[in-house]
């Protein structure tokens, strides 16, 4: 073999870099020649065959000479595959002994090139795949994960799947109008932007949904501020980009979506942007929000949608959206781009640019469809939960001791609230009480000043007298666990049964019948709402649970809620 | 299972399942035999059955009553039976009794009654 030249792997080859090693054989079966500054050559390989790796070789066969740029034939860089290209050439006599099965050596800047025994020479089939030999720049239809901005002669052939609104900017620099548009086809996605007279020029004609034909657009390096979709690249499209639309019947997939199952919400942070499809299970009638910032009045409407994980959600619809919207008869939606907040638990929101589609034909919607029809729609489904939302409701936290403790509950930045039905088993008599400042809404604790008079620091007074308050520590167990709690004045006196204030006294007066009401109190069952947040004393972490209410058990509601239970269960 | 070492807590719809076995049956009496030899029970699920006693009553039974014996047809034997007071009988959830007899039934796996012996 003669001649040498450069080449390069085009970027969704990567994988092969591992393989092919110095004096590797690869045979060519598509590429693509282009030319850099001066006269330089490089081949672009788009597929490659591996047929000898360089360690079986080991040595660099013949005499390659670098190849020298010549007659205007080849000035004209085609894509070919393997022996389309050599049939290509008009003038193969002119055009230096180009083989598409030289081999190269990867990454590397000094080539190598070995002999090879030229198989595909003797043009021993037809070229596959849709090239079309004799158009220089083929037809050639380019996988969109394939561009790079390191070559420039390619096609897609692209579904739009989200078209902006033109929006106008004004800077320093000047000012202008752009739009965006995402394409995508099996193989990825890619965002184009158009500005000024590429507005005029593609905004009318490129509609959602359609498929193009698209060439000669300019790409760099995608800015991931602007941009949530999976491609390093994006494209600008300028005055001579080519937009044809696509007539033919293509089977390109009309979306990408990335769905996050609804249970796992929470394992999202809010006010991320992520894909989800569910179905409607509620939904409700438009309704009218003013706007924080904008005091103007905002349309929107809300839905409850559900999957197989058991979790609903609420989604929120806004504007046009939510006017014409449609939820009868339980659609599928499929939402991409939707915004995740931490509003009630978590819920999501339909943004400017998100895409909403209903019944979406993809396989996630389908399933979701079968499982609705069969059993979802009998299915109960459990909630998320904001803070303090959770009243004696069915949409109750209730936890037990062991998996309040299994999930950390309290662990996080945000207290966790959660209902047990526990029993008292032990309250601590000591310090379960001390003398408050009596002004209204001030608890604070007081000096005694040991002359008959109480100081109030934060009232910054003297009192002769004082009220009794409440802080009672407590064990509470449940048939999982046990639980230590910090009670305040209204719950500590529903589990005492007796005021605040007449403890005090008995305590001062009748240690045995203050002893009576703690002997009294244990091993008796409520249903306890209780706040559970890690707390830091003296640099240390203490998990810190407080009891918000202790309600007597309202058997017939209990019960209830665990028929609900069980069912879930047993189903 | 051996039918003497259980009695299972069954509503009327489960009586044809339960035949000559040993059982107990709550709910609520009325309409007792001027002779006390029998009465009927309102079971949970809304169903009169006639409670057959082998001794004539020696009380008043109304109300709320948990009723120990053996399903013959649509009747049971009583051996014994439980007389609540008026005013559990007026704060009784029948409805969630009835969910909880049901659901020991379908769970019976879980939700054990009895002891079984070889």
């Amino acid at each position: 073999m003669t001649s040498q030249t450069d080449a390069m792997l085009a970027s969704q080859l990567n994988h092969l870099m591992e393989e092919i090693d110095p004096l590797c054989i690869v045979q060519a079966d598509k590429f693509m020649c282009n030319r850099m500054q001066g006269d330089k050559r490089v081949i672009i390989l788009l597929d490659v065959k591996i047929l000898k790796k360089g360690s079986d070789i080991g040595h660099k066969l013949g005499n390659p000479q670098p190849l020298k740029a010549d007659g205007p034939a080849s000035t004209e860089p085609s894509v070919h595959n393997s022996s389309a290209a050599i049939q290509d050439m008009n003038r193969p006599a002119q055009r230096p002994p180009l083989n598409p099965s030289s081999t190269f050596t990867s990454g590397s800047n000094t080539p190598t090139p070995t002999l090879q025994t030229s198989k595909s020479f003797g043009g021993k089939g037809a070229p596959t795949g849709p090239s079309t030999p004799g158009t220089p720049g083929s037809n050639r239809v380019h996988p969109i994960n394939s561009l790079t901005p390191y070559q420039n002669r390619w096609r897609i052939r692209a579904r739009v799947t989200q078209k902006s609104s033109i929006r106008t900017w004004s800077n320093s620099r000047g000012e202008g109008r752009l739009f965006n548009v995402n394409f995508l086809d099996e193989s990825g996605e890619i965002r184009a932007t158009g500005f000024n007279e590429a507005v005029d020029k593609f905004y009318d004609m490129l509609e959602v949904n359609k498929v193009y034909y698209v060439s000669k657009g300019s790409l760099k390096t995608a800015n991931k501020q602007y941009s949530n979709l999976k491609n390093d690249y994006e494209m600008s499209l300028n005055n001579d980009t080519i937009i044809e639309p696509c007539s033919e019947n293509v089977d390109l997939p009309t979306m990408n979506f990335d769905f996050v199952p609804i249970n796992q919400m929470e394992k999202h942070a809010p006010n991320s942007v992520i894909d989800v499809v569910g179905v409607v299970k509620v939904c409700n009638d438009v309704s009218t929000v003013v706007g924080r910032q904008t005091q103007k009045e905002i349309t929107k409407r809300d839905l409850q949608i559900v999957d197989q994980s058991g979790v609903a959600i609420n989604l929120t619809l806004w504007g046009d959206e939510a006017v014409k919207f449609n939820g009868n008869g339980h659609p599928v939606i499929a939402v991409k781009g939707a915004k995740l907040s931490d509003f009630g638990g978590r819920s999501l929101s339909v943004l400017a640019s998100s895409q909403l589609i209903l019944n979406p034909d993809v396989r996630e919607a389908h399933f979701l469809r079968g499982w609705y029809d069969r059993e979802g729609a009998a299915m109960d489904f459990s909630s998320f939960r904001g803070e303090g939302t959770s009243g004696s409701g069915s949409g109750t936290n209730w936890k037990i001791f062991e998996q309040a403790k299994r999930e950390n509950l309290g662990q996080g930045d945000k207290p966790d609230y959660f209902t047990s039905k526990a029993t008292v088993i032990f309250m601590k008599k000591d310090n379960c009480m001390y003398k408050a400042c009596p002004t209204e809404n001030c608890n604070k604790k007081m000096i005694d000043q040991g002359n008959g008079m109480y100081r109030c620091e934060k009232c910054q007074r003297e009192f002769p007298n004082y009220k009794w308050r409440m802080i009672l520590s407590a064990n509470l167990a449940d048939f999982s666990d046990n639980q230590w709690i910090t009670s305040f004045q209204e719950s500590a006196e529903a589990m005492l049964g007796i005021k605040a204030d007449d403890l005090g006294n008995l305590r001062e007066s009748n240690e045995t019948a203050f002893d009576e009401v703690f002997q009294r109190a244990v091993f008796k069952q409520y249903i306890f709402r209780l706040r559970a947040k890690v707390e830091t004393y003296n640099e240390e972490n203490r998990l810190k649970t407080v009891c918000m209410t202790a309600t007597p058990i309202n058997y017939v509601e209990y019960g209830n809620h665990l028929v609900e239970q069980l069912k879930s269960f047993i189903h | 299972m051996n039918s003497n070492s259980s009695r299972h807590r069954i509503n009327a719809a489960l009586m044809p399942k339960y035949h000559g076995r040993q059982v107990c049956l709550l709910g609520k009496a009325k309409d007792v035999d001027p002779n006390g030899t029998y009465f009927t029970l309102t079971s949970s699920d809304g169903r009169d059955v006639r409670i057959t006693l082998n001794e004539p009553l020696s009380e008043y039974v109304a109300g709320l009553t948990e009723v120990h014996g053996v399903v013959q047809g649509n009747s049971i034997i009583c051996d014994n039976y439980v007389l609540f007071s008026e005013e559990a009988s007026n704060k009784f959830d029948m409805v969630l009794y009835n969910q909880a007899v049901e659901m020991m039934e379908k769970a019976a796996d879980y939700y054990i009654q009895g002891v079984e012996q070889e």
